[in-house]
């Protein structure tokens, strides 16, 4: 018989999973494995709430996975895994050589390969630096280059011979651009799926929208380059803002520092309708947030701590008319929607 | 507030300490060839004991004792450093340019030896089948492509792997 091992300094918060039955333990694994098939069923999904919720030992069993599950969260990309892989195999031994193989191809021809991958979801968890949902993060590059990490972000970062080239994969980030060290400076780029911005002694923001991406200048110029586009690159200067598509640059207009508050943990609104407000406050929450349409256009301004979603909603609350209507649990996720108050008449 | 059992528990880590903590340290000496780390893992021996639950009350051969729980320090201590060694190799590879800060090369090591632990003794292909599956992001056909078995037995050892790094402190056995 295998007696339990004294567990793991993992486990801190989730202590109480020791106690669950092994038959709940091994059902939440199964879970796990079954809800990581592609394609998984919404039906499937909502057998799997319900189990959760059937029991407080399931509920229990689950958590423990999510916390072991963050504590791996560091070894998770290819590279990192590569890396793990080759420490862990035994010396000499056949999975040695095929993980440091591995770290060879991802390290040398990593243009090639990096180039051909898609933008699935677990792209952006497998990105060189990436950040969950309401995380900021402060990156300084080999190059001296700052970047801050935007909630739900991730980049790949490439530096060759003759460029260094920051992939932005998902989300928002903040570049301050260092000059480049090499005898003859390397051009500095940053990729999304609509094309390239390229920096001109600069402090920008890009973020990566589903079908565009914007930019914003702050210091110097960026030069945009959309994937599709011929002729010259367009020159965005410091204090502009412009959106692109793979193909054109929609003609800019002010950027102003409201664009960056994010880097200080708030989301700055100047008469910002209520729906609009509610798509920037929901970047930083795993919970859904919507509100009834008869409300959408209500202005809100202020600005708002993005750490403190629950809050903020109250502050919704008590200063526009109208109440949270539903909460709701669905697989990760929380739906919560605004509706009218009480002082609003109703018809 | 000690209850009267703790009091006679390290009453007995204690004695040992002042009768033996010398020669033990002499004995980690002579194992590691290193005297600052023998002093360390005496250090950590006795602690190690401090806060166990299952030190024996009466011990006829202290030593022995003493060295049963060293060695496994021991152990430990060599499994870490091949560990931390491959490792620093297989960083070696990557390029400059991906910079990786000294917390996050000290994070992904301490991640490294606590998976190392808790995977320790499992079979080549459940490791395997589980770094590929949550480091990766395999999904479950492409595990099955890279180590040659069916889907089912992949989930399989996936769960089984999971059991150790997510439930070693609960008893499948029973």
């Amino acid at each position: 018989m295998t007696r339990p091992g004294p567990g793991s300094p993992w486990y801190g918060a989730t202590r109480d999973a020791a106690t669950v039955p092994p038959e709940v333990a091994e059902r939440a694994l199964e879970w796990l494995v079954e809800l990581q098939e592609i394609d998984v069923p919404a039906a499937l999904v909502d057998e799997w709430t319900r189990w959760r919720a059937a029991h407080p030992d399931h509920e229990r069993a689950w958590q423990r996975i999510e916390a072991v599950r963050g504590r791996l969260q560091p070894l998770a990309s290819p590279l990192r895994s590569a890396i793990a892989q080759a420490a862990l195999a035994p010396p000499r031994s056949d999975a040695r050589r095929r993980a440091i193989k591995a770290l060879a191809v991802l390290a040398f021809a990593g243009g090639a390969a990096w180039s051909v991958a898609e933008y699935t979801p677990w792209r952006q968890w497998s990105a060189d630096y990436r950040t969950d949902i309401g995380q900021r993060r402060e990156v300084v590059l080999s190059d001296g280059t700052r970047l801050v990490l935007n909630t739900d972000s991730a980049v790949d970062v490439r530096f060759d011979a003759a460029e260094r080239r920051v992939r932005l994969v998902a989300g928002e980030i903040f570049i301050a651009t260092a000059v480049d060290a090499l005898p003859s400076p390397r051009p500095f780029l940053v990729e999304t799926a609509q094309g390239t911005a390229r920096a001109l002694g600069t402090e920008y923001v890009v973020r990566q929208f589903e079908t565009d991406t914007e930019v914003s200048v702050f210091q110097g110029a960026v030069q945009i380059r959309p994937r599709h586009a011929t002729g010259e690159p367009f020159l965005l200067r410091a204090g502009h803002h412009a959106s692109y598509t793979d193909r054109a640059v929609a003609a800019p207009d002010a950027a102003n520092d409201t664009r960056v508050a994010w880097k200080d943990g708030f989301i700055v609104a100047r008469s910002m309708r209520l729906d609009d407000f509610l798509v920037e406050l929901g970047r930083y929450t795993p919970d859904a947030l919507s509100c009834d349409p008869a409300i959408a256009g209500l202005r809100v301004s202020g600005s708002f701590p993005v750490g403190e979603v629950g809050q903020v909603l109250q502050a919704l609350v008590a200063t526009l008319d109208v109440r949270i209507d539903s909460e709701q649990r669905l697989w990760r996720r929380k739906l919560v929607r605004l509706v009218p108050g009480p002082g609003t008449g109703r018809g | 507030m000690l209850r009267p059992l703790d009091c006679v528990v390290s009453t007995t880590v204690e004695t040992l300490y002042s009768d033996h903590h010398c020669w033990l340290r002499g004995w980690l000496q002579r194992r590691l060839g290193n005297a600052e780390q023998a002093a360390d893992l005496a250090h950590d021996t006795f602690i190690r004991l401090l806060t166990s639950d299952r030190v024996p009350l009466a011990l006829d051969e202290p030593r022995a004792f003493l060295t049963t729980v060293a060695q496994r320090l021991v152990s430990n201590h060599w499994r870490r450093q091949k560990l931390e060694k491959a490792y620093l190799e297989a960083l070696a590879q990557i390029p400059q340019e991906v910079a990786w800060s000294p917390e996050d090369r000290a994070i992904v090591l301490e991640t490294l030896f606590e998976l190392d632990r808790l995977l320790d003794g499992l079979p080549t292909l459940v490791r395997r089948a589980f770094l590929l599956s949550q480091l990766d992001g395999y999904t479950h056909a492409q595990v099955a492509d890279a180590l040659g078995v069916s889907i089912p037995t992949v989930k399989r050892y996936i769960v089984k792997a999971l059991q150790r790094c997510c439930f070693a402190d609960v008893d499948f056995a029973r």
